[in-house]
């Protein structure tokens, strides 16, 4: 043994060892890609450089001398391997994840769960998707899939139908006894979740699979939040609704109904009993527009409006009806009106290509007779008493706003007129900043002021999310929200909130208290994991075979717009087992393992840090068992030394020299050739 | 005047490039014609390069050289010099005679004036395909005396002498020889490092082809002191001439018991083999030099273990350079005092340059260490061809630095040019004028090094790569202040980071222009303008119309066209369609067609 100093620390460390194995012994934190214990120390990926007095040296190669004092984690070292990573990130061409599973709100694994589906698996699929969402049932009929836009097959023809896979997966799930979390036991802590919508749900279900006590703190009769009182039940039959939250509720947590916050219970009340606390009550108020005439009779709040619809309780609609918006709840609000009897054109003042709504529910409205004015907004409301009829304005687009769309332009001199019973505005919704403020709650345009990393708001152990974060939002990003509560919370309840705050925002500053604190490891990489990708156009997918996707089943419009029943079909399984095998399984194969994105994401790496030309290689599959991807390697050279060790040369070798090196079995061989190698 | 003992023609490789064998040819049949029986021999380069081919009229006491020899004036030289007697003095360009045993030499261009000649000392005077020749010339003298010496007082020898390593890095060669004595091992190896590879760089080349034996017998005497029992000359395979003189001389050395068994009957045996190189730069690394001997591909691998411990099939051994090989037998005939006699306080001896580049006496020189760069380039070197200013000179190829103009009193001593940035390196140097662009020189040497390097570790196969791109990005004109800076982070990066010398020595071209040249960087990104006019993106070509004549020697040799006007009048560049290429400005007589900034005025 001789004694040497690491980090100012005195360590005990074997002689005939390199230091990069002894100090892995004792749990400090050193990279490398190319060691291995059994083989020579071979010094090619540099990720182990250590500072010595005498400069930096890899500690692969590095014997210990008594006295020896070497930096394993300074900032010149950490700087150092992160450029080692950005140059290897620089010529390392392929995907860490689908470009799918990015694009969903909840980082779900739907390459992952596509796969059980084609496989038939199911409860496992549900079980996979319930790591990052709950509620698939529903999201299978609501969710706009963000994942069905960005998915690679846009490029070859048109994206997987996500969302009906997951919808058939969820109702199956359902129906053969839904798959459940094990609860581990109670870790004692209590957390009071105010608001039983999306949100809410997410965040006390996903503490429960922690071992938290949850109770839900609900003002309406029954939960959903939006998804019960605003998404209407042709879009989202109540029956779907109530199983999937079941699944949520049956975790074992408490619910409270028909109990208001700063009515029924106060929110210094909550902070007192329970030891955290999460808001999610949502953006109910409607905007206004504040044009002459809003106050007359006929004029309606589109959420006021569903909610009542949904509520049941009667409201009386006129025979023409107009509704000014472009998002969501314009259309449900159109759809809904159009089911009661009336006629219904929606106003709407951009074009087409900016509404915010889902193109898919637009399609359906207008088959269903909703008619559209685009490029015009009211200015005035005319009646005596009640609405008789709406003043428009055309309008034109001109520059860009800060959302990057067009900003919409008022026409002077293009006044006209549409006769109306009904005005009903579906223009934005909001919370009351003032409730907020009462609460003790900093608010700003109708949000919760929240920290962006930790959600916690202006009071501490009060967090939020959902649409009081996010505005009026979509369930999936929503139940987002409220998973990433509940991993703060956890990590709040814990102590470790600030830490791990400072973790994430910067994780290369941290490593050595990240490598050995489970939970910041953990949190980190679900929330900030480092995502490779590659370029592609078109041109690269050329090879693809074409497969058409597979047809939604709508109801006939006429049949549609008679009541609330269901418009969309189930798909069948042969259906489904059929689109399933469309992925292309973008995302890497060994996304879980790779070593070159855990040291990319605690060093902070950046893969766009050095542009230049990258290497493409052809991939050889030809072996039953082992796939050589030169895209993804990073000329660690162990397949070469291993093999060398093994069986002698002539498996595996380097190929040509420079930039363009390659891992290769002899030229003009494949892996296939190569007898015995596995 | 003495009798005419024979004519030589320098016939190393640069001599025939030049035409010796023409030349030779000429002699030949003109000697034949004549009826004359002078012997004709063939010598190696004397050093002269940039006078070849040179012709010696050889006699007892002097020996006279004749520069630019080709066919056309060999009748002349006979008729006046061999068969007249008189010398044609306004052809001679060296003399050589005798004082006091030791040769002195004249020279036209004061070429050798300040030169010191130990490794080069035979070079030019002795016929390297015959031993005898180097017999004659004082040859395995040191090998006898070695034989009678222990191997231990021979090692001390060289490490009094202060020799280090010429092969650039500079490393004491006696202590090298005693770590690899005192290593343990059934088997010890010696090897030659005859892998020239920089750009620029012949010396070993020069040193193989005209006096092989030298290197020989200094890996012999290596050998002994060592415990060495045999030897490898890693020469690579564009040296064709040198492995066939290497071939030639080692045959010679066996059929005279300096190689083999038992060798002078000293009990001492050993013998060398040759090992052709496949062209990898990277192979004159020692250790990726060891494994391709081997028969591996040729990567370097982390030291330690050094060579000397764990070498060539795991055995110790003593890699030098053909420079220090050649140096050995000088040092142990004349004793080591004589040796650091010469040179500065740690540097001793002396050392071998290649002059190319812009300058106007391109060859090999030898000189003490301690002379400074002004002295090489201007008093040895004559300046640049075109007279004018030097602006900077790069030493050590890819792996060295330019120093400036300005910086050219430093003595060439290992500590002293590594604090410019350089290195001392195997002793290329290549001269650049103020036609020279500096950002561009960088980028000819990172485009080596991205080639050449094995591949085998990040910051070399990748850093240098992206060197490469943002120095082409800064020649197009597209570089921004922010990309010099990532630039000189990403070299200090790839230097203190890279496995090999290789990888750790790439960054220097970029470091020391980024460090003495940053004006000419800025003129790149902030002006767009090259300043030495180099950088295709960055120029155009025009006609000056009232110089023109309109001759239409330019229209005619344009390769795409682009030059169009009526006979006799004044000729215009098509822009747009102009590739660049320089050929109109070569080919106008009359300085009508100037190279400007492309971006004048933007």
């Amino acid at each position: 043994m001789v004694k040497v100093i690491v980090n100012g620390k005195e360590v005990d460390v074997p002689e005939n060892k390199v230091l990069l194995q002894s100090l892995r012994e004792k749990g400090e934190h050193i990279p490398g890609m190319c060691y291995d214990f059994e083989l020579e120390p071979y010094g090619s990926c540099r990720l182990c450089l250590v500072e010595t007095p005498r400069g930096i040296a890899t500690s692969c190669t590095l014997r210990p001398v008594e006295g020896l004092a070497i930096e394993t984690l300074n900032e010149k070292i950490i700087s150092m391997r992160r450029t080692a990573l950005e140059l290897m990130l620089s010529d390392h061409y392929g995907d860490c994840i689908g470009p799918c599973q990015d694009g969903c709100p909840a980082h779900s694994d739907v390459q992952g769960y596509l796969a059980l589906i084609a496989m038939g698996k199911y409860h496992e699929a549900v079980k996979l998707m319930k790591e990052k969402y709950i509620l698939p049932a529903v999201l299978g009929r609501v969710c706009p899939a963000f994942c069905e836009s960005k998915c690679r097959r846009n490029l070859v023809e048109e994206p997987l139908a996500i969302r009906q896979l997951k919808r058939f997966a969820a109702d199956y799930d359902l129906e053969h006894g839904p798959w459940m979390p094990e609860i581990p036991p109670s870790t004692g802590k209590r957390v009071a979740v105010v608001g039983g919508g999306p949100a809410g749900l997410a965040c006390a279900y996903y503490l429960r699979t922690m071992g938290h006590d949850v109770t839900i703190i609900e003002a309406m009769p029954e939960l959903g939040g939006m998804m019960r009182y605003g998404i209407p039940p042709y879009r989202l039959p109540r029956d779907v609704l109530d199983k999937d939250i079941a699944t949520v509720i049956n975790t074992g947590i408490e619910v409270k109904t028909n109990t208001m916050l700063g009515r029924d219970i106060t929110l210094e009340e909550l902070r007192k009993e329970y030891d955290a606390v999460f808001l999610a009550i949502g953006a109910w108020k409607g905007r206004k527009m504040g044009i002459e005439g809003e106050e007359l009779e006929g004029v309606m709040q589109g959420i006021e409006f569903l909610r009542k619809v949904n509520m049941g309780e009667e409201v009386k609609l006129g025979e023409r009806v107009i509704v000014v918006g472009g998002g969501n709840t314009a259309i449900d609000v159109a759809r809904t009106a159009l089911r009661l009897g009336a006629k219904v054109t929606v106003v709407y003042r951009r074009s087409r290509e900016e509404m915010p709504a889902n193109p898919r529910e637009v399609e359906e409205a207008e088959e269903e007779g909703v008619e559209f004015i685009f490029l015009a907004n009211p200015v005035k409301i005319h009646g005596n008493g009640k609405v008789e009829k709406v003043e428009l304005i055309r309008m034109k687009l001109g520059e860009p706003d800060e959302s990057g769309r067009r900003r919409p332009v008022p026409i002077e001199g293009s006044n006209f007129f549409l006769e109306a019973d009904n005005v009903i505005l579906a223009i934005g919704q909001y919370c009351d900043d003032s409730f907020l403020k009462a609460l003790g709650i900093e608010a700003k345009r109708g949000k919760a002021a929240v920290d962006e990393i930790t959600l916690q708001t202006s009071l501490e152990g009060v967090f939020a999310g959902g649409d009081l974060v996010l505005g009026p939002s979509t369930v999936i990003e929503s139940i987002a929200t409220g998973r990433k509560a509940a991993l703060m919370i956890d990590l709040y309840l814990k102590g470790k909130l600030n830490k791990a705050r400072e973790a994430l925002l910067e994780p290369s500053k941290h490593i050595e208290e990240i490598v050995k604190d489970d939970d910041l490891y953990r949190v980190l990489f679900d929330l900030r994991p480092y995502n490779h990708w590659k370029d592609v156009t078109e041109k690269d997918y050329e090879h693809v075979e074409k497969k058409p996707r597979v047809k939604a089943k709508l109801k006939p419009a006429e049949e549609r717009i008679k009541g609330f029943v269901e418009v969309e079909e189930t798909l069948t399984e042969e259906e489904v087992l059929k689109e399933a095998e469309r992925c292309m399984s973008c995302g890497c194969m060994e996304v879980f393992r790779c070593k070159l994105r855990e040291y990319a994401t605690l060093y902070e790496a950046k893969q766009d840090r050095f542009k230049g030309e990258t290497n493409r290689f052809e991939i050889d599959e030809t072996h039953p068992n082992v796939v050589l991807d030169n895209n993804k390697c990073v000329l660690c050279g162990r397949c070469v030394n291993l093999t060398h060790e093994i069986a002698g040369e002539g498996v595996v070798d380097y190929l040509f020299r420079g930039f363009t090196t390659r891992i290769s079995p002899p030229l003009g061989e494949t892996l296939g050739d190569m007898d015995g190698f596995s | 005047m003495s009798e005419i003992k024979a004519i030589a023609v320098g016939m190393n490789s640069c001599g025939i490039a030049a035409g010796a064998k023409e030349t030779y040819e000429a002699i030949k049949r003109e000697l034949e014609e004549r009826g004359l029986s002078v012997k004709l021999k063939i010598v190696g380069c004397v050093g002269m390069c940039y006078r070849e081919p040179l012709v010696d009229i050889i006699t007892e006491d002097e020996i006279i050289t004749y520069g630019h020899v080709d066919p056309k004036k060999v009748p002349k030289i006979i008729e006046e010099h061999v068969i007249k007697g008189k010398p044609i003095e306004e052809w001679v360009v060296k003399r050589d005679w005798w004082e006091d045993g030791e040769r002195r030499t004249w020279d036209v261009d004061g070429y050798f004036a300040k030169q010191k000649k130990i490794v080069l000392e035979n070079s030019g005077y002795i016929d390297p395909e015959n031993i005898d020749e180097y017999i004659q010339a004082g040859g395995y003298e040191a090998l006898k005396k070695a034989l009678q010496m222990k191997p231990e007082e021979i090692i001390d020898v060289i490490i009094k002498s202060g020799l280090r390593g010429r092969g650039g890095a500079g490393f004491p060669t006696g202590l090298k020889w005693k770590f690899t004595r005192e290593a343990k091992g059934d088997e010890k190896y010696v090897i030659c490092n005859a892998d020239e590879g920089d750009p620029g760089a012949f010396m070993d080349r020069n040193v193989l082809e005209g006096d092989p034996h030298r290197v020989i017998e200094g890996m012999i005497i290596g050998a002994y002191a060592i415990g060495a029992t045999k030897g490898f000359i890693y020469v690579r395979a564009e040296y064709p001439l040198a492995i066939k003189r290497l071939k030639i001389a080692l045959q010679q050395a066996r059929e005279r018991g300096f190689l083999g068994e038992n060798i002078l009957g000293s009990g001492f045996s050993f013998d060398i083999e040759i090992k052709e190189g496949a062209g990898a730069f990277v192979c004159g690394e020692e250790t990726a030099l060891i494994a391709s001997i081997e028969g591996k591909r040729g990567m370097p691998r982390p030291r330690p273990p050094y060579p000397a411990q764990k070498g060539l099939w795991g055995k110790p051994t003593n890699i030098n350079n053909v420079e220090t090989w050649a140096n050995v037998p000088w040092i142990i005939k004349h004793g080591w005092e004589a040796y650091a006699s010469l040179g500065t306080e740690k540097s001793k001896g002396t050392k071998v340059f290649a002059l190319s580049g812009k300058i106007k006496h391109g060859g090999n020189v030898e000189v003490p260490m301690g002379i400074t760069l002004r002295e090489i380039l201007y008093e040895i070197g004559g300046g640049t061809k075109t007279g004018k200013r030097i602006k900077a000179v790069q030493l050590g190829g890819p792996s060295g630095g330019c120093i400036p103009e300005y910086l050219f009193d430093t003595p060439v001593d290992y500590e002293s040019v590594t604090a410019t940035g350089a290195i001392m390196g195997s002793g290329g140097m290549v001269v650049m004028d103020e036609d020279t662009c500096m950002v561009d020189v960088a980028k000819f040497f990172l485009d080596f090094t991205v080639k050449e390097s094995c591949g085998k570790c990040t910051f070399c196969r990748l850093g240098t790569k992206r060197m490469w791109e943002v120095l082409d990005k800064i020649t197009n004109g597209q570089g921004t202040m922010d990309d010099l800076k990532e630039l000189e982070e990403l070299a200090t990066k790839v230097k203190a980071g890279s496995l090999c010398g290789l990888g750790q020595t790439a960054p220097n071209p970029i470091l020391t222009t980024l460090r003495y040249f940053m004006d000419e960087y800025i003129a790149h990104v902030k002006d767009k303008r090259c300043p030495a006019k180099v950088c295709k993106p960055l120029i155009k070509y025009v006609i000056i119309p009232d110089k023109c004549t309109g001759c239409t020697a330019c229209a005619i040799s344009c390769p795409v066209k682009a030059i169009s006007g009526e006979k006799l009048k004044p000729h215009v560049i098509d822009q747009e369609a102009c590739i660049k290429c320089g050929t109109c400005y070569t080919v106008c007589r009359f300085d009508a067609i100037e190279i400007v900034d492309a971006y004048e005025g933007d």
